[in-house]
């Protein structure tokens, strides 16, 4: 019985060493929010871009979705990723708010000044990628 | 003597350094997983740099593509008129490419050099046709070195950004492997 007592023992020590090991040193995981900070660059990078090419108030309208799609399509043609435009208060429209179902997005806005018949108007575009479902 | 040493006891000793051995190669076994990562950090932050340094910034002197290749201290391909991020200038890519055959041995040491990377990396500029809506891409620069050498971590990252060409402004992509 005495011996038994002894394996039981170190048992139940080897147990709480275990738990405690487990519990003070959990196993490593990997945990990289480098996707993320490549989205946000790739966002930023494309605002900025259209800004570069004069073309944020073009996109902006409302009926110029198919220029804003071929411009997008053939940025990131061979990668998986989702796009959609937001546009805030620009004159005469509706405010364009077409996010589409993703897994994980970024967007990023854009405030810009155009002057047309009725004065300067600021509004603000905004453009968000993400990766689908 | 026979009285100290019981089977039991025995059992006991065993199963102790069977679960310190277990926990020793649990543990263990996450080191190369480990270094592996750390490796991929560093490369990862050195080819975001570069990459940001390639096309934010202008270099130095910032009008590197007018004087004489002596005086290069550092190449960034930015417009250095405008100071605007992602714009940069097709006279200093053309100037590059006159300057620069990086598949020479001696012109890639000179670039790792000016770039301030000591890691053989490669690099493509495209200019991309999106008004036409083929996304067709045209190689402006292509920069792969003498002996490229195929390791297990490997980084791309994809910089959009537009160049002036001469007043006309036209979409391009950076590529950078590393």
């Amino acid at each position: 019985m005495k011996g038994i007592m002894s394996i039981i023992e170190v048992m139940i020590t080897g147990i709480i060493l275990f738990v405690a090991l487990v519990h003070f040193f959990p196993q490593y995981s990997i945990r990289s929010e480098w996707s993320k900070a490549f989205l946000m660059q790739k966002v930023r990078d494309t605002l900025n871009t259209i800004d570069r090419l004069n073309k944020t108030y073009e996109f902006a309208k409302s009926g110029n979705k198919a220029e804003f799609e071929k411009f997008m399509n053939s940025t990131f043609k061979p990668e998986a990723l989702i796009w959609w435009r937001e546009v805030r208060d620009l004159d005469g429209q509706a405010d364009i708010l077409e996010i589409p179902p993703i897994s994980e997005g970024y967007r990023e806005f854009i405030i810009d000044v155009v002057n047309t018949s009725s004065g300067f108007d600021v509004y603000a575009f905004g453009i968000g990628l993400g990766y689908p479902y | 003597m026979k009285a100290q040493l019981t089977i039991q006891y025995l059992a006991s000793f065993i199963f102790f350094i069977g679960l310190v051995v277990y926990v020793y190669f649990a543990y263990s076994a996450n080191l190369p997983k480990y270094v592996e990562e750390v490796e991929k950090e560093d490369i990862r932050s050195k080819a975001y740099l570069l990459s940001e340094l390639l096309v934010n910034n202008p270099g130095e002197p910032s009008n590197w593509d007018e004087v004489i290749p002596q005086n290069w201290k550092r190449l960034g391909f930015a417009d250095q008129h405008s100071l605007k991020q992602n714009l940069i200038l097709k006279s200093k890519i053309d100037k590059f490419k006159e300057e620069f055959d990086c598949s020479d041995r001696s012109d890639f040491t000179r670039l790792q050099q000016l770039v301030g990377v000591d890691r053989p990396f490669s690099f493509f500029i495209f200019n991309i046709s999106w008004e036409d809506g083929s996304g067709d891409r045209l190689p402006l620069i292509e920069c792969i070195p003498p002996m490229m050498v195929k390791e297990e971590i490997n980084v791309t990252i994809r910089r959009i950004v537009a160049y002036n060409d001469s007043g006309s402004i036209k979409l391009a992509e950076l590529v950078l492997q590393m």
